[in-house]
């Protein structure tokens, strides 16, 4: 039997939908698969987390 | 040390000025408007719910196929969807959403999801010596120099004859 590994991020997308929707199938139309249950990729936390989570140091130190 | 550079400095950072200011351009009119409506945090859900590279196409969902190869950043969202994220009606983020595309923040594009959604357009991606690189069309409207005199000189004149 063929055995087909799912990659990190198709199982963290999985797992993002169960959660949103309570665990139902994919099939469901209330469980479909969203864009914001995808992972970012590096590249992306590189730029959009990076960037505000500086934005965010930088305003906390300019309170002290 | 502050990066200036930093987006999200940008964003935060433009200095609104009053509408009755004679120094005001055309660039921050569209700011003020953007600010004080609300609109930016329809922006800033949308900008949240972006396609990312990882995304695989669904039945009904061709975007990565129609735009992420294509370098575009889109976002397909529902109004429903919207009005959850933000506690605004819905007739205003129609309003807000119609304000945005005027002030060319966001485009919608022609080919429509699943059950008639729209897809809005909020830039376009590159690479630069290998690194990923958004650019946000608000971006780019930050950019412009801002020595350019105010087109909306009639604006006043209204004013007064209101008062």
């Amino acid at each position: 039997m063929d055995k087909k590994h799912k990659t990190m991020m198709e199982f963290i997308t999985e797992q993002n939908r169960f959660e949103r929707t309570n665990g139902l199938p994919a099939e469901h139309p209330n469980g479909e698969v969203m864009p914001w249950d995808v992972p970012m990729s590096s590249e992306e936390i590189a730029y959009w987390k990076k960037e505000e989570e500086e934005y965010i140091k930088m305003i906390q130190e300019s309170f002290k | 040390m502050i990066n200036k550079d930093n987006s999200f400095y940008k964003e935060y950072n433009v200095s609104i000025k009053a509408l009755d200011d004679p120094d005001i351009t055309e660039q921050e009119i569209i700011y003020n408007e953007i600010y004080t409506t609300g609109a930016y945090a329809v922006f800033r859900v949308m900008r949240k719910f972006m396609i990312k590279k990882y995304w695989k196409d669904t039945a009904g969902y061709p975007l990565m196929e129609k735009f992420y190869s294509k370098n575009l950043l889109v976002c397909s969202i529902s109004i429903r969807k919207l009005t959850k994220a933000t506690n605004f009606g819905n007739q205003k983020i129609q309003k807000l959403l119609i304000q945005l595309e005027n002030a060319g923040w966001i485009l919608t594009a022609d080919t429509k999801v699943k059950d008639g959604q729209k897809v809005y357009v909020l830039g376009y991606w590159s690479t630069i010596d290998n690194k990923y690189k958004p650019t946000l069309y608000s971006h780019e409207i930050i950019n412009i120099p801002t020595k350019v005199k105010s087109k909306f000189e009639g604006i006043y004149n209204d004013y007064d004859r209101m008062v």
